[in-house]
């Protein structure tokens, strides 16, 4: 029997003010036409309930800019879900993070791009940003909702994880998440100019290492590590079709957010079926499930039930097909092609192709 | 980092954390990213930590209603909380 997924990931749009390069929603972002109205939401919620789901994460896109987020956030604590907002800030005035804390919000995760404003705006492609979300984790913690900072690391801020751990615990953060930054979507689009020069890259992961230990007891550091310059993948979601589901604005019900540009996946969408029948029996959740459907080098690799082959979406992208071994690992025949990519670092990084407004 | 909790602390659930009976996992605690399993002893400790009961109050509740000597629930007690409270999901 295939174990209860934990949680569910819910785009609920893809309308954001911002334009980060590094953004991994897809370059095909969904219309606010497409988008599931309130009483889907609340029924795909009613469901992952039923289902096992713990933690509902509500993203995008910028959530905030779904007026019934209020609503919405309502109907995960009616549901006893453990909601976690993933915003950008902008679009949140002090009065409705007073509203979300008031239905039921457990948590909320701001992302910022730099500690210091002006690099921070450019990143977001958006003056004012920095600003905007200072205001925001204000709001945050005065409505006595706990706060994680989220950060995305890339050539642009690699510099400044020390400034930005110390921004993190004057906002009043408990938990600060660096994530080097994943290339999907936008991200992959923009890698050349994200990838950082792997002395600087190396030299940041040793300093968050540090930045670990000196905040130990005052703010959590969670250190989401370079894919590329490790030996072996991540086990990419915990396992494809383990651990969570993610619904896209429009509906449609994936293992994980890139998995849409697979070719010839069959995604079933919440409009035709239930959940639960999704996570059981869609062909999308089926196939990359377990690891019956691994090739060598992984089908015979004792490391195939720790991270189960990496990441689909990478092998895609960078060896051409989604069931090879992830590139990124020393035993695929083909991470002399990540090398290729790490070696052009010294090249002076292209200008950015900032996310599309939708 | 564990060091002895004071009996005086009075230990709760850091905000955003929650603890909650799961019908499939039994006794679990939720934080952002974390699914904490409350197996054994912890549920009944952690359902104790709501800030108003001191740590000594907690380990002579549990001594008593368990029929277990309080320098074992101390014991217990303390490895728990002070791993959580490590993670912040714990306020002493
Ligand atoms: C796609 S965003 C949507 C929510 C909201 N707009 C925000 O940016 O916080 C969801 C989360 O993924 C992070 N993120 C976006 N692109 C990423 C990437 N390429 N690698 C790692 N994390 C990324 C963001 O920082 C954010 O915490
Ligand atoms: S552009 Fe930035 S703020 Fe907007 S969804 Fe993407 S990561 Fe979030
Ligand atoms: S060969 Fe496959 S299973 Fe083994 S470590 Fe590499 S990716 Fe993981």
């Amino acid at each position: 029997m295939t174990p209860a997924p934990v949680g569910l990931l819910a785009e609920l749009t893809h309308r954001c003010p911002l334009a980060c390069p590094y953004c991994s929603n897809p370059l095909d972002l969904d219309p606010k036409r497409n988008e599931l109205d309130t009483a889907a939401w609340q029924r795909v919620f009613a469901e992952a309930a039923g289902l096992g789901v713990l933690h509902v994460h509500l993203s995008g896109g910028e959530p905030a800019a779904r007026p019934d987020l209020e609503a919405l956030v309502a109907t995960c604590a009616a549901n006893t879900l453990y909601s976690n907002l993933i915003t950008s800030g902008i679009g949140l005035s002090p009065a409705r993070i007073t509203a979300l804390a008031a239905a039921g919000l457990d948590h909320v995760q701001l992302s910022i791009q730099h500690a210091d404003a002006a690099p921070a705006d450019r990143i977001a492609g958006y003056r004012g940003a920095a600003a905007r979300k200072a205001e925001v984790a204000r709001a945050v913690v005065a409505a006595g909702l706990p706060l994680t900072v989220n950060v995305v690391l890339h050539r642009a801020n690699l510099e400044a994880v020390a400034e930005i751990a110390a921004l993190a615990e004057r906002m009043g953060a408990r938990r600060l998440e660096l994530a080097h930054a994943q290339y999907y979507g936008w991200g992959l689009a923009n890698r050349a100019a994200l990838q950082g020069p792997r002395a600087k890259v190396l030299a940041a992961v040793r300093e968050v290492e540090g930045l670990k230990a000196r905040y130990a007891g005052r703010l959590v550091i969670d250190h989401v590590l370079p894919d590329y310059f490790a030996r072996h993948p991540k086990a990419c979601m915990g396992g494809w079709g383990r651990r969570s589901l993610n619904v896209t604005p429009s509906g449609k019900v994936l293992p994980c957010h890139g998995a849409e540009r697979i070719p010839g996946l069959d995604v079933w969408s919440v409009a035709d079926h239930a959940l639960g029948d999704i996570w059981t029996s869609s062909p999308a959740f089926n196939a990359f499930r377990g690891t019956s459907w691994m090739q060598e080098p992984c089908a015979s690799c004792p490391r195939r039930e720790v991270d189960f082959g990496g990441c689909r979406c990478q092998a895609l992208a960078l060896a051409g097909d989604a069931r090879a071994t992830d590139p990124v690992c020393v035993y695929s025949p083909k991470r002399a092609e990540i090398d290729r990519l790490l070696s052009q670092e010294a090249q002076a990084p292209p200008p950015y192709r900032y996310r599309a407004r939708v | 980092m564990s060091a002895a909790i004071p009996a005086a602390a009075r230990p709760r659930l850091a905000r955003g954390v929650r603890l909650r009976e799961d019908p499939r996992r039994g006794w679990i605690l939720l934080a952002p990213e974390t699914v904490f399993a409350a197996k054994g002893s912890a549920a009944d400790i952690l359902a104790l930590c709501d800030g108003t009961r001191t740590f000594g109050d907690l380990v002579a509740t549990l001594s008593t209603r368990f029929c277990v000597a309080p320098e074992r629930v101390a014991a217990d007690a303390e490895a728990l909380l002070a791993r959580l409270r490590d993670q912040r999901l714990v306020d002493l």
